[in-house]
């Protein structure tokens, strides 16, 4: 890692935490994963505190999803003191006078991993225990208190009936902005998904975004420790996070077990039973419907950054040639059965 | 081309992904070595059969076009004729791609009017081929 990142965040600590008086950086590196951040894991010795580890999440020069920082710090805000596992958000800095481009920062979680979607058996003997933790915690993000948030100082509260209708404008303007070709699957899923509008959502809540196996750490023991990469949070309907936690490219090569864990039967189960909210089948259909979609948009995004050279991280090329497709595969195989059953 | 790139590739991966990878310290780098690797063998396994795949589906496209433009009216019918009748002037896979892609704005056109005229078994049909395309252009990976 430069030295030159290194003094730069030496004197940016020195600055920002007088009270611990003399600041040594004992370890720098970067973090692999999570192509919307540059990630850098510090170990910082404190004159008055001692060692402690603190995780830099800075700006890229370009992002595989145009989040503002100001969303995923206040993510992180929103659940401090709760009982949904977060690192402390400690530091947000949006000039660029101290790593060249915004970040802030966060407590280190130590002694966790997270699980590669490539992984056949992620968890091992703790599957069990991770699923029911992994749609348990889903249910209480759905139901924190939305109105005393930090999030809700920094993204707008969709009507109950028109949160799916702006996830879907938002998303089809993703792919209308930067698709490379066509997408002919994309937009007979957008046009089922305007003919087919989902129930009004039963409340809005904070959406992770992208909540799914890999974005969590777990402690190698069967309990998660810490529920990561809230760059896609938001306000809007609780049964977005739970379709894209159930989406198939997150099961580990096991659509029947979502997340590589329990089965979907329990999942949702588990998701009811902690957040006291329905998930009625059609709507997690049309939810689910959308997941996939979402994905595309994600990946068509990603897929341009590499070629166009803007960013050329491999999990942007890995996300157009292996996730999109599969996605395009999805929701085909959808498509079909909603059409086949709209006949029968 | 021997060796094919194909084999190229695919040992490129292996080479990266078994041996330079696990030497590097954990982190950023035995990370991004990796998944470049992966990367490749998605390459290699795209290789052989991606003029395969663009050609079937034009092929395919045209052949539906050509079934279907009589049909149809106005604008439409006659998109539906240009394009029926349109060729790919080499096997280059950006010629492919380039005709790809007008094949497809056309099919996007179709099925919309499939849609809204009512008409289930050219949408079943058409949904088909989709499901067909995105079946044949899946990458399968080994799970690790």
């Amino acid at each position: 890692m430069s030295d030159k990142l290194k003094a730069q965040i030496t004197a940016y600590l020195r600055a920002r935490m007088p009270e611990a008086g003399a600041i040594e950086i004992n370890a720098l590196s970067r973090i692999h994963g999570g192509a919307s951040r540059e990630t850098f894991r510090v170990r910082a010795n404190m004159e008055n505190g001692g060692e402690r580890g603190l995780i830099f999440r800075r700006d890229p020069v370009s992002t595989l999803i145009e989040t503002e920082r100001q969303i995923e710090f206040a993510a992180y805000r929103s659940f401090r003191d709760s009982d949904v596992p977060v690192p402390g958000a400690l530091f947000l800095e949006t000039e660029t006078r101290w790593l060249e481009r915004p970040f802030f920062v966060m407590e280190e979680v130590e002694g966790g991993t997270a699980a590669s979607i490539l992984s056949a058996d992620p968890y091992g003997a703790h599957a069990e225990a991770i699923g029911h933790q992994f749609f348990s915690i889903l249910g209480r993000i759905a139901v924190r208190d939305v109105a005393s948030s930090d999030l809700a100082k920094h993204s707008e509260k969709p009507a109950p009936d028109k949160a799916w209708m702006r996830e879907l404008a938002h998303w089809e303007k993703v792919i209308d902005e930067d698709e490379l070709e066509p997408q002919p699957i994309a937009r007979a899923a957008i046009r089922w998904m305007r003919r087919n509008p989902p129930p009004p959502a039963q409340r809005i809540s904070i959406v992770h975004g992208d909540y799914r196996t890999g974005n969590f750490l777990h402690d190698g023991q069967g309990r998660i420790i810490a529920i990561l990469d809230w760059e896609m949070a938001h306000l809007g309907d609780p049964l977005e996070d739970l379709a894209w936690a159930l989406d198939p490219l997150w099961a580990h090569h096991n659509p029947a077990r979502p997340a590589g864990t329990i089965s979907r039967e329990a999942g949702i189960a588990g998701w009811e039973k902690a957040s006291g909210l329905k998930a009625d089948a059609k709507a997690l259909q049309w939810w689910s419907m959308f997941a996939s979609l979402k994905g595309i948009a994600i990946w068509i995004s990603s897929a341009k950054e590499f070629q166009s050279g803007d960013n050329t991280d491999p999990v942007m090329a890995f996300s157009g040639l292996y996730c999109l497709p599969y996605h395009n595969k999805v929701l085909a195989d959808r498509l079909v059965a909603l059409n086949a059953g709209a006949r029968s | 081309m021997k060796p094919s790139p194909e084999i190229v590739l695919n040992h490129a991966f292996a080479k990266l992904a078994m041996e330079v990878g696990p030497a590097l310290p954990a982190g950023y780098g035995q990370g991004t070595v990796t998944t470049t690797a992966v990367s490749l063998l998605m390459a290699a396994q795209e290789f052989n059969r991606a003029a395969d795949i663009r050609a079937r589906e034009n092929a395919a496209m045209r052949a539906l076009f050509s079934e279907t433009k009589d049909f149809v009216t106005g604008a439409l019918n006659e998109e539906l004729r240009a394009a029926a009748a349109s060729k790919d002037r080499d096997l280059m896979i950006a010629t492919l791609d380039q005709g790809n892609a007008s094949l497809k704005t056309v099919l996007i056109a179709l099925q919309a009017h499939a849609e809204e005229a009512g008409s289930y078994p050219l949408q079943a049909r058409i949904l088909q081929l989709l499901q067909e395309f995105a079946t044949a252009r899946q990458i399968f990976l080994p799970a690790t």
